[in-house]
């Protein structure tokens, strides 16, 4: 009934983009996260 | 020690402000919307207080003026019907039947003065019957790119 | 110190490395399903296929809490280290979940309804949903005693994984614009079928988040039990 500009794709395209940069940005997290965890050990054990 | 004050606080006000949430915000006192009979019921308090209408938008009722974004509709309750008039393009799924909830205010002429209408879709999502779809979907994607 | 450096060099498990390049590959794949398998619906046109993200995220943002739920119950029990360090795991997947959840169920929101954001009961409860595991996250890392972190945050997540079933029921209990929950009866065949593939997608996923943030949190706490075994043992340690 309306014409709009408004492409539905770009909402479509923007919550994929935001999915994938969450799953991304929280697995880099976890990947530093288990990393640290790592060298924490290493450091209290005189390793560094 | 400090630390574990700010701790402690910080759970506190976070506690606080969802009991008052859900127990205050939530629980009854402060309804999301009403319906075109409970605000005529109102009777005078229904005039000129901002609030939240929700009804079904009246087949045939939609004038739509789109050099001046004036949108003008009927709204029902199935009982009571009110006039909305709105400025600016509505969401795209705005049509006739469509469940719409519209923010805003009553006034003396028996016209609801809204500065925002909101679709309230159903929970069902159909594909349109076999022979009306478009020929395959990323098709689509790539052609409108 | 033997059992530090053993431990500073532990591998992650294979079954772990597995499932995470899996859960990756089948999100990648539902998504792909979905949108060839999916035609443009009515009204919604290609905007329903927003489901297939939101939905599932909200699934695994209610299941992290109720993980949270859980483990806390069985800290308050057994006082189990293992549980508090899941509890706390599954507190934070569960908040990135529910965070992902806000932002899809807003772009929806300007799509389909107008608005990003409106004050009604499924999206205040939600965000409220959010709010309380923010806090339980902050208040963890601002309690620096183990025990004491570890009851109260029980305490808490005990406390925010009820506002599950309210958030749940938020849409037949209350007047919403949210819409109520969608059955296979008030959708057509294919995006049923979609909205499982991409669910179970999203659970792989999070079952291997879950399982490195564990594996981190287990690894910093060992070390810390036995870096503080090492000092009451008055063996010489550097640090």
């Amino acid at each position: 009934m309306f014409e709009t500009d408004v492409n539905v794709w770009n909402y479509v395209i923007g919550a994929y983009a935001v999915s994938w940069l969450t799953v991304i940005g929280y697995t880099l997290r976890l990947w530093v996260l288990n990393r640290r965890a790592s060298r924490f050990a290493a450091e209290l054990g005189g390793d560094v | 020690m400090n630390k574990r004050f700010i701790g402690v606080f910080g759970t506190v006000l976070v506690l606080t402000g969802f009991g008052y949430l859900i127990w205050g915000g939530l629980g009854g006192s402060l309804v999301y919307f009403v319906t075109p009979t409970e605000l005529l019921a109102r009777g005078e308090a229904a005039y000129e207080t901002p609030v939240r209408l929700a009804g079904n938008v009246v087949p045939g009722s939609v004038n739509w003026n789109a050099r001046e974004l004036d949108l003008r509709f009927h709204l029902s309750d199935g009982e009571t019907d009110i006039e909305v008039w709105s400025k600016g393009a509505p969401p795209a799924m705005f049509q006739d039947t469509m469940g719409v909830v519209v923010e805003g205010r009553y006034n003396r002429a028996g016209i609801f003065e809204s500065s925002s209408v909101m679709v309230r879709h159903s929970n069902e999502y159909k594909a349109p019957p076999e022979g009306h779809r478009p020929a395959d979907t990323y098709e689509a994607l790539i052609r409108e790119e | 110190m033997q059992e530090l450096k053993a431990l500073s060099e532990e591998r992650a498990p294979k079954w772990l490395i597995g499932l995470t390049a899996i859960a990756f590959m089948a999100v990648a794949g539902a998504q792909v399903f979905g949108f060839i398998t999916s035609p443009a619906a009515e009204q919604y046109q290609h905007s329903q296929k927003i489901m297939y993200v939101h939905v599932p995220a909200a699934w695994n943002a209610f299941l992290a809490f109720i993980v949270v739920f859980w483990a806390s119950l069985v800290y308050l029990w057994k006082r189990s280290e293992g549980a508090d360090l899941l509890a706390e795991s599954a507190a934070e997947v569960g908040a990135v979940f529910t965070g992902l959840t806000l932002l899809l169920g807003s772009i929806w929101g300007k799509w389909a309804w107008g608005v990003w954001w409106t004050w009604d009961p499924r999206l205040t409860s939600t965000a409220v949903l959010f709010i309380i595991f923010v806090g339980y996250l902050a208040l963890r890392s601002f309690t620096e005693d183990p025990e004491r972190r570890a009851t109260w945050s029980a305490g808490v997540g005990i406390f925010g994984a009820l506002n599950v079933p309210i958030v749940y029921m938020s849409v037949r209990w209350w007047r919403t614009l949210h819409q109520v929950q969608s059955s296979p009866e008030t959708m057509s065949a294919e995006y049923v079928t979609a909205l499982r593939v991409n669910g179970i997608a999203f659970l792989l996923l999070l079952v291997a988040v879950l399982g490195w943030r564990y594996r981190a949190a287990r690894i910093q706490r060992r070390a810390e039990a036995l870096h503080e075994e090492a000092i009451l043992e008055g063996r010489q340690v550097h640090v």
